[in-house]
């Protein structure tokens, strides 16, 4: 037998291909799976929240606030005994609702005020000192009331479970795809919240107006935020709620449309 | 946010630096290949009898390992969740099993011929809940045989 020597080009197991288009084509498949998934989603657990009950909300309200146990104010303090006195203000005019409202004031510098499942709404000190008048704080404690009767926590929970679940299921943990995703549908979430933001506020000057008769409160606070903010407005499009310029329009057109008095 | 610049930048690195790793690997080995194609390589033993008298012989192994980058781990990942043929990795195994059998034939380069070549592969991955494959070893063996170099016709 005589040995032939030929030379073969030999690339019949690694024929050429582009990486880069499978790669894209592959993530934009997914992403799209994905998106229309959280959407569809999303619709559906908007179908279901108003059917949730208040008592099934405190119990898993429950397990949120109790984190917050420790670094409540005495129930005594000036500061508690004053959001105390304006949520029973308001909640004389608010609409019916199977809710019992607890109010907290929490000892940090946080400029923020959260609506906790359950009812329970806490304001922050931070806030507290930057309120110059009642008026404002009631806008802030209607916002959240609002929040409550939107039930907007509800969902928000559903949609961030199911988009935490997902992408563990199958990127699995700590997977740099994991983050890619997640970081896309939190960007389509926070699009939901600011409209869930935006209805907060206009139940919130609805309720200021029927407590006070006026919705001197509403504007003056946002011109404030809008003055110590330092974020640019693009940035706004990354967070829950909208940048106090769009506040200030979208209150301003709700005052124009309801005709409320100044 | 931190966690999606980081990926970006880890997916740019694998991508371009694999890229042209690969493209170089590639041309090295269809170099070698070219010089080394005269050197007969069989993988049959004594089953075909051979011409001339084997006067001594010895073993010849070559073996390669060769990483995946963050890219093609990346891709990997998507592949597996839809199937189909997983050409970032076909890559990986082509180069490794080419280049130890570059690297067999390098280790005797006076020998008359090797024979009973055979190639086994095999991952090397650490140990992640992800079933990545880390790296992947290729081992090309086979007996190397020195005849009498003086008949040059037949085997």
């Amino acid at each position: 037998m005589k040995f032939v020597p030929s030379y073969i080009e030999g690339d019949e197991n690694a024929p050429k291909s582009s990486p880069l288009k499978e790669f894209f084509t592959l993530a934009g498949g997914l992403l799209l799976i994905t998106v229309v998934l959280f959407v569809v989603l999303g619709w559906v657990s908007e179908l279901i929240v108003p059917h949730i009950s208040t008592d099934l909300e405190k119990k898993l309200g429950s397990t949120i606030a109790s984190q917050f146990e420790d670094d409540k104010l005495l129930e005594s303090d000036d500061d508690a005994l004053r959001v105390k006195r304006l949520l029973d203000r308001l909640l004389k005019y608010a609409p019916r609702k199977e809710y019992e409202f607890f109010i907290w004031v929490i000892n940090t510098e946080e400029v923020n005020a959260v609506a906790l499942p359950g009812g329970q709404i806490i304001i922050f000190k931070g806030l507290l000192e930057k309120i110059e008048n009642d008026n404002e704080l009631l806008f802030v404690i209607a916002h959240e009331l609002g929040h409550f009767y939107n039930r907007d926590h509800l969902r928000g929970l559903g949609r961030g479970l199911t988009l935490a679940v997902l992408s563990t299921i199958i990127l699995g943990q700590d997977s740099g795809l994991s983050s890619l995703f997640t970081g896309t549908l939190t960007t389509v979430d926070r699009k939901f919240s600011q409209e869930q933001e935006s209805n907060a506020d206009k139940f919130a000057l609805e309720l200021l107006h029927k407590t006070t008769g006026s919705i001197k409160g509403a504007m003056s606070f946002f011109e404030k935020i809008d003055r110590d903010e330092q974020l640019s407005e693009i940035l706004y499009f990354f967070t829950t709620h909208p940048s106090p310029k769009n506040r200030i329009k979208f209150i301003q057109q709700e005052i124009e449309k309801q005709n409320y008095n100044e | 946010m931190e966690n999606l610049i980081i990926f970006i930048v880890l997916i740019s690195l694998g991508y371009f630096a694999g890229r042209y790793a690969e493209k170089r690997h590639y041309e090295s080995i269809k170099a070698r290949e070219k010089a080394s194609f005269q050197f007969p390589m069989v993988t049959f033993g004594k089953k075909v009898p051979l011409e001339n008298a084997i006067q001594s012989a010895e073993l010849a192994t070559g073996s390669a390992v060769i990483s995946i980058d963050y890219f093609k781990r990346v891709l990997a990942h998507l592949r597996m969740l839809f199937g189909g043929r997983l050409m970032a990795y076909e890559t990986l195994v082509d180069r490794a099993r080419r280049e130890a059998v570059l690297r067999m034939k390098e280790s005797v380069p006076n020998s008359t011929m090797i024979i009973n070549v055979r190639i086994e592969t095999s991952s090397i991955s650490k140990s992640e809940n992800n079933n990545s494959l880390g790296s992947v070893e290729a081992f090309a063996y086979g007996t190397a045989i020195y005849t009498d170099q003086s008949e040059k016709e037949g085997i």
